[in-house]
């Protein structure tokens, strides 16, 4: 079993967890621009790394159109990563691999990728969402 | 563990062929092929690089002249929530382009057929919607 192998990629890895079910870890970070919570969850067919939210927006309005061109415009620029707004309407920032083939090597890789995208891309996004005429919500997300 | 070989141009071409569908080399490390659906058919991109194979539908649609409206921008930035392992983005021409990327690394025949087929599938489906959604936009701004 897939998620059984987890455990052991974060000991090498270097980053504690926790396991919340059998096939869901929360690990987490603290990033130059704040600290996220990162949700593994391993399936039969896929490993997803997610981060939600990656930055806080207004609850009472719906995503503007400057931060919905921001996050298609960065997703153009991440490698193994995506941005998108989740059915909570928060904006989420993940990694998704197959489970056929996954290693430590990926499990690296993902857990890099998706620490070093949140941090790069905070900024920016937290601009767009202020130009979008939201409240300035600068807080950690964790 | 023993490292597995990062997937080639070469392996690719076998894997087209082994899949019936008709391709070209582009140049040494991109195959380009058509995908039909029920919509219409695309040109993806095959790119391989030392760690990544990337499957991509460049231009998935035109982009109108004043660019993408908020109905079709949240259709594409909630598209990345709904669907698994596909990406869709902007490019520096504001046109839509839909990815999926995939670890060069412990890449085999039925990984990359599955990929493939999802990219088209997910292609297929949401092209007529994003149109709609091109067109509410154009509605909404007459």
């Amino acid at each position: 079993m897939l998620a059984d192998d987890i455990p052991g990629y974060f000991d090498q890895y270097g980053w504690r967890y926790e396991r919340r079910e059998p096939g869901i870890f929360r690990t987490g970070f603290v990033g130059e621009a704040g600290a996220w919570d990162i949700w593994v969850r391993a399936t039969s067919s896929l490993v997803l790394f997610v981060i939600s939210p990656l930055v806080l927006r207004p609850e009472d309005t719906p995503p503007g159109p400057l931060l919905l061109r921001a996050l298609l415009k960065a997703n153009n620029e991440l490698n193994l990563a995506k941005l998108a707004i989740d059915d909570d309407e928060d904006i989420s920032l993940s990694v998704e691999l197959p489970a056929d083939g996954f290693c430590y090597a990926l499990f690296a890789d993902a857990l890099t990728a998706i620490a070093h995208y949140a941090d790069e891309y905070k900024v920016r996004l937290d601009e767009a969402v202020r130009d979008d005429g939201g409240s300035d919500v600068d807080r950690d997300t964790t | 563990m023993t490292a597995q070989a990062p997937t080639t141009a070469a392996d690719i071409a076998e894997y087209f062929r082994r899949l019936g569908q008709a391709f070209d080399m582009l140049d040494a490390d991109t195959l380009c092929t058509r995908m039909s659906g029920k919509a219409t058919s695309f040109i993806a991109l095959v790119h391989v690089t030392e760690h990544w194979v990337v499957i991509a539908v460049e231009d998935f649609a035109t982009a109108p002249d004043d660019g993408y409206g908020p109905v079709a921008l949240r259709f594409l930035v909630t598209a990345n929530h709904r669907e698994s392992i596909v990406k869709f983005g902007l490019d520096e021409s504001e046109e839509v382009f839909v990815h999926v990327e995939l670890p060069a690394e412990g890449m085999s025949f039925e990984l990359f057929a599955a990929a493939f087929a999802t990219l088209s599938e997910v292609a297929d489906r949401l092209f007529i919607p994003l149109l709609q959604a091109v067109v509410i936009d154009e509605r909404n701004s007459a």
